[in-house]
């Protein structure tokens, strides 16, 4: 017996201190899980994408309404008297006052300010801090334009504890653990209590759940009720409690917390359930607001405050009330607040961006530095420099231009597509791009997909190589002839192209040629300086990808993205300086602050200044008096541009790419089936180009003003210095040193037919005026005869129909 | 589960007792090997009364190391030192070149600024002579630029754009764009103004990839302004990013061909 005592004692004592040690051992396998998570990254948070921020300083170009609406996409409040709290403003014509909200930007913060902006005929004319204070610049936040979500679709904005107003936190714990700062994890009192009610009640009515224990629930443990994840959860609730202040664990409480969903993404966390509900910041949420949010804790399905508002008024007073009567509000604040309507903004914001062509481009060029899967969980945020105004603009421009020329065109309803982007000058940032008429849904991005060949976008390129390589067609006052071409591109094989009016008009000046995009001229001038030389600047202009040595791409013949294009028309609008298009300013990590990426401006001159200047001049001829004069009855007279308008056979494709001071654009017209739309480039791109130059502000463009040009007056028709007894005057730019020096003769010149169609050599040391025929006192090509020649022979006696352009494409394949 | 672990249990076993002897009397203190060190230097230390009895205390002070996914961002608040060099340092851009390695740039900044002024000094005062100026300049450019050309040469103007146009000048010639330039860049806002210094100042506390930032953020505002683009080569230098220096000092000198100060500085990035 007393053995018998002995042995159940031991066996006793034993089986208790294995359990004991179970227990500790479960515990402690818990308790790594609870720490793993907690100390880890605990949530896997979505990438933000941003526009630029909104400079405003003295002198900035700014229309009022401009400024509206950027204050409306961070939707700020328009209030009627002088704004007192962050995120409203107050217009009074073109006077503001606005209270900015202030941004963290990586390592520089600019704070919240109450400041007075006035502007005047699309100028900021005065900035100053509400209290007089000076203000020489400053920046608005930026508009969020895009998230990149992690695979779970969870989105939350984390909120700090101390960026949380009293109300929330004190209103919260009234309502769901009054006891908070003073239980271990678990609330004995509330639980037995809870039971009771359930009990007498026959149904769950009440949970006795600390705020700690909620935390876990949705941390750690999935949705299952039972006893075993009960009891769990109240351990983990132990350890969680143990190794963390109740500071932490309620701010890891706000941010986890489920309180709605938008479709597949879940809304968790209040920072983002202000976004959700209010549209607003956290901190600007009022009494009544900040009540609904507590109230959905409880069941964000069933308040949902959009589908059910009225189940959700109701909770959001009974909030309101135990706010009351615990004190965190006074009875009047609290009658006042019961007063209120819900104030859910009607428009839920969307997950989705308003912007998927745009965020297409950010996630390509964001790809080369960042794996996806870091793209969608690391919270990084991202700073594009996307002008959301100019963004919006060019979207609608694009549509109704483009919607207009297909009614006008006959082309069937929606067949008719088309892409615009926007970059700026200086250092290559692209602030809008337009990817097809479906702005807001993401699809096929034409701006950055969409391969097209170019037409005569290709000329300036043919030019500049011209230019850069001082030979026979060394300047705009060269002349070049217009007669049929004929080019050798094999052995018996020779191409033919015509113009596109199917006429030669004689000899003429390159700035002519390039000014009614000649076909001959340019292929004269292509095939003189070398089709090696013409691919060289291509691809020094920023077209990064193989070209085929064909005689055809001179012609255009050549599939090119509308952004390719850009970046070609942009290196000349930065007068040969090579910045590589760029969406992204920086990537910053969201959690210590820190800039993870920056993506400086650079430059690289690509092509003598002077060369592209004055290539540019005759860009803007183009526009003034070439094939977009059309753009003179439609932009005012200061806004000086250049560009060039292409189309391809058949008018399949109209192109137009410009630039003016500061801004660089281009606009494809296209149908994806590639039927023809029967518009050229200056009918149908163009419009849609001049439109939106017409309303975007912009600086125009200096034409030919450096000092390493020389103006001249020359004759029109020779490019010789002019002779004010004949002819007529032109002023043309020349690089110094490459003017010419000669008087243009009076003698009716003897224009020559365009029967020489002898190929390029048919030179046009023959077209000029006889006495003037040795002119041109250029280091000169020495004699016609040096380049790759092709035979005179077979004279074409016209080009055959607009299909030579097919024929090409299959010829030089053979060799 | 109460059975199976045993050999866990045995492995744990010392770890286990001494967990269970602690979390019998207080919280506090797993012994885990991973985090053995941090949390127990701390709770030790400072506040084992607390930690002992968490209950009644109300308001736990957060405890810095723990947060760590709250880091709150750089608490050097920027602006702050930036106002502070401003204040002082006015006459310091001649001095610093010492401290920092080739901060040399900082006398011939000087140096621009008031050659720069001196150009459009008459403009500015009285407000109209916007193109007084520029036709004064055009004097002084057009004398050496008619000595090199050949004389036969006519250097006309060359077509006038726009009416009234606010920034292409009205004054012409072949200088007019050195002179509008010079004008742009000295007009040099204040908003630019107080980049280019905040640049200064960060550069000569040794934050010259944020300088670049400023300077990169002035030259939106005013792209034209050959000065930033100097100073933002001199940066780039100063990053080891060699060719993009030389690259911009070239844009520098292209943007401001007549400019003697800037010519002086830019030359020695361009090679």
């Amino acid at each position: 017996m007393a053995l018998f005592g002995r042995v159940f004692r031991i066996v006793l004592i034993v089986g208790l201190v294995l359990g004991v040690l179970a227990l500790v051992v479960y515990s402690m396998q818990l308790d790594e899980i609870v720490r793993k998570q907690f100390e880890g990254r605990r949530w896997a948070l979505p990438a933000r994408v941003f526009a630029r921020p909104l400079e405003l300083f003295n002198g900035q170009q700014l229309y009022a309404d401009h400024l509206e609406q950027e204050l409306k996409l961070l939707s700020y409040v328009q209030v009627d008297k002088a704004p007192t709290e962050t995120g409203q403003y107050y217009r009074k014509g073109d006077e503001f006052q606005i209270v900015t909200r202030g941004f963290q930007f990586a390592d520089d913060m600019e704070p919240p300010r109450s400041i007075k902006v006035s502007l005047a005929r699309g100028k900021v004319t005065s900035l100053a801090l509400a209290n007089k204070g000076e203000l020489p610049v400053m920046r608005v936040e930026p508009v969020l334009i895009g998230n990149f979500y992690p695979s779970q679709n969870e989105d939350r904005v984390l909120v700090r504890i101390k960026d949380v107003s009293p109300l929330l936190i004190n209103g919260l714990l009234a309502v769901e653990d009054k006891k908070f700062y003073e239980h271990q994890g678990v609330n004995p009192m509330a639980i037995a209590r809870a039971m009771v009610t359930n009990l007498k009640a026959g149904q769950t009515v009440q949970g006795g759940s600390t705020i700690t224990q909620q935390l876990v629930k949705n941390f750690y443990l999935t949705n299952e009720r039972s006893w075993e994840r009960k009891l769990k959860e109240a351990l983990m609730a132990l350890l969680l409690e143990l190794h963390y202040n109740k500071q932490e664990i309620l701010e890891a409480y706000l941010n986890e917390i489920y309180l709605g969903q938008d479709g597949a993404r879940a809304i968790h966390g209040f920072g983002l359930a202000a976004q959700f509900y209010f549209n607003r910041p956290i901190r600007e949420l009022k009494s009544d607001q900040i009540a609904l949010l507590i109230g959905l804790a409880k069941g964000a399905a069933f308040y949902d405050p959009r589908r059910f508002p009225e189940r959700a008024l109701e909770r959001r007073n009974v909030v309101l009330t135990v706010m009351e009567q615990e004190g965190v509000l006074t009875a009047a604040e609290g009658a006042e607040a019961r007063k209120r309507p819900l104030g859910v903004s009607e428009h839920r914001p969307s997950g989705a961006s308003p912007f998927p062509a745009y965020l297409d481009l950010v996630r390509t060029q964001l790809q080369r530095d960042y794996r996806e899967e870091d793209l969608r969980s690391e919270g990084l945020l991202i700073f594009t420099s996307m002008d959301p105004i100019v963004q919006l603009t060019a979207e609608q421009i694009v549509i109704k231009r483009v919607q207009q020329l297909e009614r006008a065109n006959r082309i069937p309803k929606n067949k008719l597509s088309g892409a615009m982007v926007i970059s700026t000058v200086q250092g290559g940032e692209v602030i809008a791009l337009v990817g097809g008429l479906d702005v807001r849904y993401p699809g096929y991005n034409h701006a950055l997909i969409a391969q097209r060949q170019i037409g005569s976008l290709v000329k300036p390129a043919i030019y500049l190589a011209a230019f850069e390589n001082k030979g026979k067609y060394g300047s705009l006052g060269d002349r070049v002839s217009d007669g049929a071409v004929t080019v050798k591109i094999g052995r018996n094989k020779y191409w033919q192209p015509g113009n596109y009016d199917q006429r030669f008009t004689g000899t003429m000046t390159v700035m002519q040629a390039l000014m009614m995009s000649r076909n001959t001229p340019a292929v004269r001038v292509g095939v003189e300086v070398g089709l090696d030389k013409v691919i060289k600047t291509l691809g020094d202009l920023g077209i990064k990808k193989e070209i085929p040595a064909y005689p055809a791409i001179l012609l255009g013949a050549l599939e090119l993205t509308p952004f390719d294009v850009q970046q070609m028309y942009q290196t000349l609008a930065a007068n040969g300086s090579y910045s590589p298009l760029k969406s992204i300013r920086s990537v910053m990590n969201i959690s210590n602050g820190k800039t993870l990426t920056r993506y400086p401006l650079t430059v690289q001159q690509v092509a003598r200044p002077e060369a592209v200047e004055m290539l540019n001049f005759g860009l803007h001829q183009v526009t003034t008096n070439g094939t977009a004069k059309a753009l003179q009855g439609v932009l005012p007279s200061w806004k000086d541009v250049a560009g060039k308008t292409g189309t391809t056979n058949d008018k399949k494709d109209s192109w137009f790419a410009g630039f003016s001071g500061q801004h660089v654009m281009t606009v494809w017209v296209g149908r994806d089936d590639s039927k023809p739309t029967n518009m050229t480039g200056g009918t149908g791109a163009l419009k849609v180009w001049a439109d939106m130059m017409k309303v975007m502000p912009s600086q125009p463009l200096k034409v030919g003003q450096s000092s390493r040009l020389i103006w001249v007056d020359v004759d029109a028709a020779t490019g010789l210095l002019f002779n004010p007894a004949c002819g007529k005057s032109v002023k043309m730019p020349f690089i110094r040193g490459t003017q010419p020096q000669k008087i243009s003769y009076c003698a009716e010149p003897q224009l020559e037919a365009p029967s020489s169609e002898t190929g390029i050599p048919a030179a046009p040391g023959q077209t000029r005026p006889a006495g003037t025929a040795p002119a041109q006192a250029r280091p000169a090509v020495p004699a016609p005869q040096a380049a790759p020649r092709p035979a005179p022979r077979p004279a074409p006696a016209a080009p055959n129909g607009g299909n030579w352009v097919d024929d090409l494409m299959n010829k030089p394949g053979n060799q | 589960m109460s059975i199976h672990p045993s050999k866990m249990v045995l492995r744990y076993a010392p770890l286990a007792v001494l967990a269970a002897g602690l979390a019998g009397c207080a919280p506090a203190l797993p012994p885990e090997p991973i985090y053995a060190a941090p949390p127990q230097a701390m709770p030790l230390t400072p506040m084992p009364p607390q930690m002992q009895q968490p209950i009644p205390q109300p308001m736990p002070l957060p405890q810095p190391p723990r947060q760590q996914t709250y880091n709150p961002p750089p608490t050097v608040t920027p602006i702050e030192p930036r106002t502070k060099v401003v204040a002082e340092p006015l006459p310091e851009p001649s001095a610093p070149p010492k401290s920092t390695a080739p901060s040399v740039t900082y006398i011939p900044e000087k140096q621009t600024a008031p050659s720069a002024q001196s150009q459009t000094s008459p403009a500015k005062p009285t407000g109209v002579p916007f193109w007084d100026q520029g036709k004064v300049q055009v004097e002084v450019m057009d004398l050496p630029a008619e000595k090199q050309p050949a004389p036969t040469v006519n250097p006309s103007l060359p077509p006038q754009t726009g009416l009234g146009t606010p920034p292409s000048s009205t004054s012409t010639s072949s200088s007019t764009s050195s002179s509008s330039q010079s004008t742009t860049s000295t007009t040099s806002s204040p908003a630019v103004a107080v980049l280019l210094k905040q640049a200064n100042n960060e550069l000569s506390v040794g934050k010259a990839d944020r300088a670049a930032t400023t300077l990169e953020r002035a030259l939106r505002i005013a792209p034209n302004d050959a000065n930033l683009w100097l100073r933002l080569a001199e940066v780039n230098e100063q990053l080891g990013n060699k060719s993009q220096a030389s690259s911009m000092a070239r844009k520098a000198l292209d943007l401001a061909p007549d400019d003697a100060a800037i010519r002086l500085r830019a030359q020695r990035l361009v090679n």
